[in-house]
């Protein structure tokens, strides 16, 4: 699965979670940038990215985090090549 | 001091863990019988005490959830007071606390629990203060009944205060009906530097509606 592929699922969670899409997936987008995404909604939408994908992130995943470029390298580490 | 004389302070280990968790359910009432987790995690107390301790056990550091930040006072062997402490962002990961927290929760509690929390979102959010960056920040202060008002917390945060030597700015948050500890973090030189405003109903999740920010400058 390519990048842009996995961004396709990602916005698509946190459209699930946040009811909008006032965002652009760029590798630099963190948290803040997105409006309603706080802490509570970070795991609702970590959540749903855990089902669109079919595993569960470890703790030491969750705390790499840093932005959706570290995210997507993250998710793209869990699937099978 | 009296009974406090024989009073050592010392970081907390694993073995304390039942302690701080005890420290954190007593904190979490603020003196009231009200504690928010048991409401926003919609379990009981045995229930929370588990939560808790698979989150202590992930020994994440960054967080009034992390065994490393608390300090322990302990007298004849028995352990009498504890306070977490730790610099807001000065972690592994570089993370706020409340994204460890959130992190956190996400790895230890059922989905259930957090959709179920996420419905008091605006609850949450009245109460909620920002931390500042690099500050040192205190949370979850509690002493034993029987050696409350002798000092207890002021040698915890001193030995806190040693601990970060190089903190510029300390924070507190306390709800604002908690007189005793107000006083006391006032005795610490802590100023009220801001409060949250009681904007919604209060439906009974917290100690009390407003919640403090108290402040220090390293003199």
């Amino acid at each position: 699965m390519t990048a842009e592929e996995i961004k396709r699922i990602v916005a698509d969670a946190i459209f699930k979670v946040l009811n909008h899409r006032n965002f652009e997936m760029h590798d630099g987008l963190t948290a803040p940038d997105v409006e309603g995404w706080d802490s509570l909604h970070h795991m609702l939408i970590l959540n749903e990215i855990e089902n669109a994908f079919g595993f569960k992130f470890k703790l030491k995943d969750l705390n790499k985090m840093k932005d959706m470029g570290s995210l997507v390298q993250i998710i793209s580490e869990r699937l099978p090549s | 001091m009296g009974r406090g004389e024989d009073i050592i302070i010392r970081i907390a280990t694993k073995a304390d863990s039942d302690f701080i968790i005890e420290a954190i359910l007593q904190a979490e009432k603020s003196g009231t019988d009200r504690c928010a987790l048991l409401k926003l995690w919609n379990c009981n107390e045995n229930q929370l005490r588990t939560y808790l301790r698979s989150i202590l056990d992930e020994e994440i550091d960054g967080t009034e959830w992390s065994i490393d930040n608390f300090v322990i006072a302990e007298s004849s062997g028995h352990s009498i007071g504890a306070f977490a402490g730790w610099i807001e962002g000065e972690n592994e990961w570089g993370l706020s606390s409340s994204t460890l927290k959130a992190n956190l929760m996400k790895a230890c509690l059922p989905i259930d629990v957090i959709v179920k929390m996420s419905h008091f979102q605006t609850e949450i959010q009245a109460v909620q203060i920002p931390r500042t960056q690099g500050a040192l920040q205190l949370e979850y202060a509690y002493v034993v009944p029987g050696f409350q008002g002798k000092g207890v917390i002021q040698r915890i945060v001193e030995f806190i205060f040693h601990r970060y030597g190089n903190w510029s700015l300390a924070e507190v948050q306390v709800f604002a009906n908690n007189s005793p500890a107000i006083q006391a973090y006032s005795k610490l030189g802590f100023v009220r530097t801001f409060e949250t405003k009681p904007t919604i109903e209060d439906l009974g999740i917290f100690p009390y509606p407003i919640k403090l920010k108290m402040t220090k400058n390293k003199p």
